[in-house]
């Protein structure tokens, strides 16, 4: 590697955690989300391992309520959420629109110390002795009635929100303001623009979850009175602040993945992604759309009939333009020249998982049917298709596809397509089943569950086994190729991107002149091949 | 921000100034939804519960409206400090800026100071003697009047940094936009205040 | 149980039903759809993998008149999904019971509480009778919970301050799991429980007997609603079996309009009752001072429970035989 990349350029530790490189930040996070989402994982595999029989101790009910509270709060706050936007937003977003770094570097890098901070005291909320309040923090549960690091944890999510806040702000200044001559909006690559829809929902929605989580601690700390009915609060105010936020908070975390598979797809497909504009749209569609759907979540809960009735309507709404995009994503399947690279085939597979866990929303967002299947297992697969069979398959393909030019290094390709077939299946058997429990009528969240639902536990399991598995191996071989793998080309996989046009790994400074754009890449197709 | 990640050719000091501004404006904007979700709270509590609002009376309307006066003061001096720099009237835009750090420390401390007061007359949340609903007003009213203090706190510090800054070096055009930004931010925690001031201190 | 049996149990309520009619046309619309994006996906995904010669010649980038059809396919089953399930929930309502046998239920960390009618209280086993409609009506002592039926494909949040509904009849007699829906803290997994189905007759004779039990445990309950009235001192202003003094009459209040001073009126039920003694400056009934004291937090549920079925129960005398003082 020649000596002015990123990577190498300069080596001492001060030049890692003072760096003002978005391609260094980018891997500082990396790092990070990679512990999170270890612990995560661990926590999960706890539960998976007491749920295999109906009666089992082996994690006392506190400790099992304050194993899916972990898991929670770790994925969807400090891996789900920042993941994909601020490594892969942050590394590629200068890249793809010919930047020299984002609008604001310091600002980037204290991003990363506020997520670290508030990584830390959430952290340390759970090795104190843990929280069990659900990564809802429903009150007055979490409020008036819960002994554990609640005031802890909320602060740390509090703190991280400030990061996700930086980070939406930096990326749509940069969006709007350092694009190269010549990238117009409408040559914008597919996952800038489901970045900038996040970077819009990140801005707009978490100030309200931040002041929200405050004025939880404040009602710990001083009995406030706004959430607790004891002090003259109302419940669920609470659940509408924290899913004004939180239900668009899920497409944060699958709107960049949306943007993953659009990049890959067109790559590995050889072609122009079919209906490039509407997929553009569709991702702002979705960020206006979801804020108008807060309330699915509360159609038990005793919210008015009437608002029940516009929220279950504007839900099926904001299925239209991720049905847009689906479909667009099959027909550039039309005259492709598709090769099943280890990266579409997780994105193939995020496609397919993507559409079950989108038609089981369906079923949520009727009135009727989900009275039956509000919190129940149901609920926990459906999400799980979108955030894990979505998102994180996603993650995966995008690793693998920008491997290369994070690295410099190309991992062994047999091996990653094997890893990504057996994650797709250990997915499926983990969660399919929850589908069925969850019809059964078997709530979520419970360490102790009725003898009729033990196989379907046993099938879930298992499926968790295999799936870590497949979490497993891209780490061991990815690993192995640092030093190992063979050196990638500036561009290994013949893709059109701006990124590509740069060396693997790009040097500090990115571009040396501000590179001129004169069309949406279609990778010279036209002609009969 | 000093290091612009931008080739130096395709954007002109002027430009980053823009960017600047777009960057603080979004900042506004997030920061009125985080206001603007206590006031929602303080406007959903006042119609469930309209009888908590009498305690309203128990709270220093003097204090506050002088307090008001202090802070629009500040938010003058900052007004001006700008329309100096634009100017490039550098010792005036200075002498402005040591006001409004001045008004602004004097409002944080007329602040500290009818804590005290409303402590001696049971107007605090942590009071024993309340009734539920009197504390529910006292914890709102220290919530929402502690959260803009401590973005007035914040505003102090940066205002104090601008003034280090502007002695160290010479004015410039490029330090522009980091006085226009802090007086946008000003501005705004002024006008919060406005709207806490109806909201806690008037009621019939 | 079969793995394969993904219903629980048979239709026990018309709400059941309309629920069943609902997943039919969800599953018919899903199943369409995704045999659509598969079936293609599979076929274009053979036909143009990268060593088939199949034919690419100009593939189309974009066609306005396909995403108009991409826009409308959901357009068109998401609308008509929401109003099949708005029309279930909308007839569900429309349904609801103005008689029916009204079940008080009171859910606390990690146990639910039933009140029958004539005040026999059971925990964690709810006897009911078929074929009457039932209304549920359900508070917190604590925490939210929720109270879910996946048999009658029920389920509504139980909240600490406000009374919310539920409301059935059902079908089949036998027994079905009550669970808790909603996460509350240590024990929520244990807090569940079974509604047992009886006829009509099997369930008064249940009733009665436990009645009867109680009384010769307890000869002199001090719990009951009237006593309570009493010792509340709400005969002071209400009068005696609530029929009125310096504050309104309470007897056969239930169901009916009541206007305020605010110039608002609505109609009496459960709620109401429980708002008025715990919040009486929010809705004075028109003509009458506002006096009367708040009693929140001096009256426990289960007492407002018992108060309420009794002023619920007051149906008034005739002035003929009970001349007033």
């Amino acid at each position: 590697m020649s000596k002015n990349r990123y990577l190498n350029s300069q080596q001492n530790i001060r030049s890692w955690f003072l760096t003002l490189d978005h391609k260094r930040v980018a891997l500082l996070y990396a790092a990070t989300l990679s512990i999170f989402f270890l612990v995560g994982a661990i926590a999960a595999a706890l539960m998976r391992w007491q749920l295999l029989r109906p009666n089992s101790n082996f994690l006392s009910a506190d400790r099992y309520n304050q194993m899916f509270s972990a898991h929670g709060i770790i994925m969807v706050f400090f891996f789900l959420i920042p993941a994909l936007p601020t490594v892969f937003g942050n590394f590629l977003l200068p890249l793809m629109i010919g930047a020299q770094d984002l609008a604001f570097p310091k600002l980037n890098l204290a991003s990363w110390y506020i997520f670290l901070l508030g990584g830390i005291l959430t952290l340390s909320a759970l090795t104190l002795g843990g929280v069990d309040s659900g990564w809802t923090f429903y009150t007055p549960l979490s409020s008036s009635y819960l002994n554990t690091h609640v005031t802890l944890a909320a602060t740390g999510v509090f703190v991280a929100g400030f990061s996700s806040v930086l980070t939406g702000l930096n990326f749509i200044v940069t969006t709007h303001r350092f694009r190269a001559p010549g990238m117009t909006w409408k040559r914008l690559p597919l996952f800038v623009w489901s970045l900038y829809a996040t970077s819009l929902i990140f801005v707009i929605a978490t100030p309200v979850l931040t002041i929200t989580l405050l004025l939880l601690v404040a009602e710990r700390v001083m009995h406030i009175g706004v959430f607790d009915p004891t002090f003259g609060g109302d419940p669920l105010l609470f659940q509408h602040f924290f899913w004004f936020y939180s239900h668009p908070a899920v497409y944060i975390m699958v709107l960049p993945p949306m943007g993953v598979v659009s990049e890959v797809m067109a790559c590995f497909c050889r072609r122009k992604v079919f209906g490039h504009t509407f997929i553009a749209a569709s991702s702002l569609a979705i960020a206006g759309f979801g804020f108008l759907v807060w309330g699915h979540h509360m159609f038990v809960s005793g919210q008015s009939f009437t608002a029940s009735l516009i929220f279950s309507l504007a839900s099926y709404l904001v299925a239209v333009p991720s049905g847009v995009k689906v479909f667009n994503w099959v027909g550039t399947l039309y005259k492709a020249k598709i090769e099943y690279s280890a990266s579409m085939i997780y994105i193939l597979g995020f496609i397919g998982l993507f559409v079950v866990g989108g038609l089981t929303g369906l079923y949520l967002a009727n009135l009727a049917t989900d009275i039956h299947l509000h919190d129940t297992y149901f609920i926990v697969a459906h999400f799980h298709f979108i955030m894990v069979g979505g998102s994180v398959l996603a993650l995966y393909g995008a690793i693998h596809f920008w491997w290369p030019k994070f690295t410099g290094r190309v991992y062994p390709e047999t091996l990653a397509r094997v890893s990504a077939l057996t994650m797709i299946s250990g997915f499926f058997l983990t969660f399919f089943p929850m589908f069925i429990m969850g019809l059964r009528g078997l709530p979520r969240r419970y360490f102790n569950y009725p003898e009729q639902f033990h196989t379907l536990n046993v099938l879930s399991s298992a499926g968790a086994g295999v799936l870590g598995i497949g979490y497993l191996l891209p780490l061991m071989y990815l690993l192995w190729s640092l030093k190992y793998g063979e050196v990638a080309s500036s561009n290994p996989w013949n893709a059109q991107g701006l990124e590509w046009q740069l060396p693997s790994p790009p040097s500090q400074r990115n571009f040396e002149r501000p590179p001129h754009i004169e069309e949406v890449p279609d990778h010279g197709f036209g002609t009969d091949l | 921000m000093d290091s612009e990640p931008t080739f130096e050719k395709s954007v002109a000091p002027d430009e980053r100034n823009v960017t600047n501004r777009v960057g603080m404006w979004i900042f506004v904007g997030q920061e009125i939804l985080f206001f603007g979700t206590v006031f929602f709270s303080l406007l959903f509590i006042s119609y469930a519960h309209p009888e908590m609002f009498a305690n309203a009376r128990r709270l220093s309307q003097k204090i506050a409206v002088a307090n008001t006066a202090v802070l629009l003061t500040s938010s003058f001096s900052m007004a001006l400090a700008v329309s100096y720099a634009a100017q490039l009237k550098a010792n005036k835009l200075k002498t402005c800026l040591v006001w409004t750090m001045l008004f602004g420390t004097l409002f944080l401390v007329i602040k500290a100071y009818e804590y005290s007061v409303d402590i001696k007359h049971g107007a605090w949340p942590f009071e024993a003697s309340l009734s539920s609903g009197e504390r529910q007003f006292f914890a709102l009213y220290l919530f929402a009047t502690g959260l803009h203090a401590i973005h007035l706190f914040v505003g102090v510090v940066v205002v104090a940094f601008l003034l280090f800054n502007f002695s160290k070096k010479s004015f410039s055009t490029s330090k522009y936009s980091l006085l226009t930004n802090t007086a946008l931010y000003w501005h705004f925690v002024d006008i919060v205040w406005l709207f806490l001031l109806p909201s806690f201190y008037f009621h019939k | 149980m079969n793995v394969l049996d993904i219903f629980p149990g048979k239709i026990n309520n018309a709400f059941a039903k309309a629920v069943a009619i609902n997943y039919v046309a969800i599953t018919a619309v899903s199943l369409l759809l995704l045999f659509i994006v598969i079936v293609t996906g599979v076929f274009f995904g053979i036909r143009y993998r990268s060593l088939s010669s199949a034919h690419r010649y100009k593939p189309p980038s974009m066609k306005v008149w396909i995403e108009v059809v991409f826009i409308a396919i959901p357009l068109f089953f998401g609308v008509i999904l929401f109003s099949f399930g708005a029309k279930a929930v909308v007839d569900h309502g429309r349904e609801y019971p103005k008689n029916g046998l009204t079940i008080f239920v009171i859910g606390k960390q990690w146990i639910w509480k039933f009140v029958h009618e004539n005040g026999v209280k059971e925990a964690g086993e709810l006897h009911l009778p078929s074929h009457t409609p039932i209304r549920l009506v359900m508070v917190s002592e604590d925490v939210i919970h929720s109270f879910g039926l996946p048999d009658f494909r029920l389920k509504q949040d139980v909240l600490p301050d406000r009374y919310t509904e539920l409301w059935f009849e059902p079908i089949s007699e036998g027994t079905f799991p009550l669970y808790c829906n909603q996460y509350c803290g240590s024990f929520h997994a244990r807090m569940g429980g079974q509604i047992k189905i009886t006829s009509k007759e099997e369930y008064e004779l249940w009733l009665a007997k436990e009645a009867f039990r109680n009384h010769l445990q307890q000869p002199e309950d001090t719990n009951n609603g009237e006593k309570i009235y009493e010792r509340y001192g709400c005969a002071s202003c209400h009068g005696a079996n609530g029929r009125g003094g310096i504050a309104p009459r309470l007897d056969n209040l239930l169901g009916k309009h009541v206007h305020f001073s605010n110039s608002d009126s609505l109609i009496a039920n459960e709620t109401y009752y429980r708002d008025s003694i715990l919040f009486p400056a929010r809705k004075v009934v028109f003509g009458f001072p506002d006096t009367m004291p708040s009693f929140q937090g001096r009256i426990s549920e289960e007492e407002l429970v018992a108060l309420i079925q009794y002023l619920t129960s007051l149906r008034g005398v005739s002035d003929v035989q009970k001349p007033l003082p």
